[in-house]
């Protein structure tokens, strides 16, 4: 491996100058930093080295960790996945970035054939991330723009990581590197330099376990449970209904496989209402999953219908007139949970 | 039209649709040769005029993986429908739903774009063999980049066209300074006649040659002698492009200019008037299963 210099690009230094640093510094903080903690750690991807990603998620670290640790890759996202998977095998611990998500398709055959049941053959585990952008909002169009957790939330094997803030960004990613199952690590493009988003994180090692959500909002009129930048668009449309004195409570999953059943089983016991806001699409979507763990474990509890917010069956549009209708909006929330709290 | 007249049109609309959609960061594009579309447009006109190109569903086909709007108006397509197309407006084929730069219409002879790296190969082969198998004597010209070509699908759709005899004209951009990130063989000169396909190669910076090049083996993959590829390779000593074409630099520069104004106020006058269709987007949902309609959405459908 190749011996670091002393060259620290600017998007990794904030913490340890006691500055706020937004979604992306924080993901690039968390690359930087177990990049320097463990040699096993490398990372590949198309153009993450001389150009510093599509994002500039790794500005410098090629400078800083060398060739040997940023691979540049050819556009192959089978190919270079399936090599992460390799690497892992000789005790490595890759981190693959994905320009955008949705060319993670490509490598759905490694990643749900071969990776992900690779312990359970007796294989071994394969200790690998693969991240990027998902989500929409930017006028990217159907191929830059989609989320991609139920593609894989199917195939047992994988964990699904998709953090909402700059500290469980953080410290979700240097968990997700130090675990031993292989991690789709999902990062919404739109919270990457969100201003709002923008906070002081520890100077010190932390990590956020995988699999553990949290309470964002106390309440008792209904719950939201939801995740990625659906958080945000809640606590705003809870704002709201705090002026109609409805309270809401909202769960962040921040990790969707595993998931955290026990935390929607609480917050469901406590206001018996549930309603699920998801950016992805409607049919076939985590709310659906969701119903049916609340209905197995907490249908008792249940004061009415369980609702969901989410986006349209439809692929992305790329006219943002469009993709506003598409998306689902503050005002979505909000009626809905106003007819759940009046139910 | 002359070569050089049909590349003043195409420059002039690549340089006012280039900004069409800034960037949000409000910072000027990184100068990467694959990404300048002026450089795209010099190498693709040539190559799709090669073509046979008709209105009627009955002329040769076309593809491409980057953005080249300017090929639209040499397949029929007017000006404003492109800007249109590209602004995401209503009264655009897609109507908004997509930023294809160009739209699908078989009949005129446009695929329309794909750019999923090597999936372009895959379509245009099976397109190219469902030409043969009806004994049309019609050609697939798919216009891809040198990056494509590391896809596995690249590979799976050239050995497919290949061992189908698929009458594909493949064209490779191979000039775009990176290569040897995407391949270690660097021409593809070699590359070809593995998979059994002959390879020609040209200057990329010869818009006359690549026209040659491409009508040649378009007419070799006509005539059933199978899949065919063009390489655009880098050249060292390429002449400055008014002397390729034999036209003097200062008419050529302002007869750009000039059309660039043209396509520009065209262009601004259609922003100004800009349209949103928001059943383009509605449209599933009215015509899908109930399950897909959410209910908030739509005055229609309440709960209980």
């Amino acid at each position: 491996m190749t011996e670091p210099n002393a060259s620290i690009p600017e998007q990794v230094s904030r913490t340890r100058a006691g500055e706020p640093v937004t979604f992306l510094e924080a993901i690039a903080e968390a690359l930087w930093e177990e990049m320097a903690r463990d040699p096993d750690v490398f990372l590949l991807g198309e153009d993450i080295g001389v150009y510093g990603g599509a994002f500039k998620v790794t500005r410098g670290f090629l400078e800083h960790f060398g060739p040997q640790r940023v691979v540049d890759t050819p556009i192959s996202e089978g190919g270079f996945t399936g090599a992460a998977a390799g690497a892992a095998h000789m005790g490595l611990r890759p981190v693959v970035e994905m320009q955008f998500m949705d060319f993670i398709s490509p490598a759905y055959d490694v990643l749900t054939n071969y990776i992900a049941t690779s312990e359970y053959r007796g294989a071994g585990p394969l200790p690998m991330v693969v991240r990027g952008p998902v989500g929409g909002g930017n006028r990217g169009g159907p191929f830059h723009s989609q989320n991609i957790e139920m593609a894989f939330f199917h195939t047992p094997g994988l964990k699904i990581v998709y953090p909402s803030t700059a500290y469980d960004a953080k410290g979700l990613l240097k968990a997700a590197i130090r675990d031993d199952a292989p991690v789709l690590f999902e990062e919404h493009k739109g919270l990457y330099r969100a201003p709002g988003l923008r906070e002081v994180l520890p100077d010190e090692d932390y990590v956020v376990p995988l699999g553990s959500a949290r309470t964002v909002r106390e309440g008792d009129a209904l719950s939201i449970v939801t995740y990625g930048a659906m958080v945000h668009r809640s606590v705003e449309a809870a704002e709201r209904l705090a002026e109609e004195k409805i309270e809401v409570e909202i769960v962040d999953l921040r990790t969707l496989l595993p998931m955290d059943d026990e935390a929607i089983v609480e917050t469901v016991r406590k206001t018996g209402k549930l309603l699920v806001v998801h950016e992805d699409t409607r049919t076939g979507g985590i709310a659906g999953e969701i119903a049916m763990r609340v209905s197995e474990q907490a249908f008792e509890w249940l004061d009415g219908p369980m609702l969901r917010v989410t986006a349209i069956d439809a692929p992305v549009p790329y006219s943002g007139a469009l993709e506003d209708v598409f998306l689902p909006g503050v005002e979505d929330i909000v009626t809905a949970a106003r007819y759940l709290a009046k139910y | 039209m002359r070569l050089s007249d049909r590349l003043i049109h195409a420059l002039a609309f690549a340089a006012a649709t280039i900004d069409l959609r800034p960037r949000r960061s409000g910072e000027p594009r990184p100068a990467r040769p694959e990404l300048d579309p002026a450089a795209r447009c010099l190498r693709a006109v040539p190559a799709a005029l090669a073509l046979d190109r008709r209105e009627d569903g009955t002329g040769d086909l076309w593809t491409h993986r980057e953005p080249v709007p300017s090929v639209g108006l040499l397949f029929g397509l007017s000006a404003e429908a492109l800007l249109l197309q590209l602004l995401g407006d209503a009264r655009a084929p897609a109507a908004g739903r997509d930023a294809g730069d160009l739209p699908t219409e078989s009949s005129r002879g446009l695929l329309g774009p794909i750019t999923l790296p090597g999936k372009g190969v895959e379509v245009a082969a099976g397109a190219a063999l469902a030409l043969r198998m009806r004994d049309e004597p019609r050609v697939v010209v798919h216009f891809d980049e040198v990056g494509g070509t590391s896809s596995g699908d690249w590979h799976e759709g050239l050995n497919f066209a290949a061992v189908s005899r698929a009458p594909l004209v493949l064209v490779v951009r191979n000039d775009v300074g990176d290569s040897a990130r995407h391949t270690a063989l660097r021409s593809l000169v070699r590359k070809g006649p593995a998979y059994g396909v002959p390879v020609t190669s040209v200057p990329g910076s010869d818009p006359a040659a690549i026209l040659d090049a491409v009508a040649e083996s378009v007419e070799r993959a006509r005539s059933r002698r199978g899949t065919q590829m063009v390489e655009l390779a880098e050249s060292d000593a390429s002449p400055p492009l008014h002397d390729r074409l034999g036209v003097d630099e200062a008419d050529f520069v302002e007869e750009v200019s000039r059309r660039t104004a043209e396509y520009r106020t065209l262009r601004d006058d259609l922003l100004a008037d800009r349209r949103d269709d928001l059943d383009a987007v509605r449209g599933p949902i009215a015509s899908g299963t109930p399950p897909s309609i959410p209910w908030y959405r739509t005055a229609e459908l309440r709960p209980r």
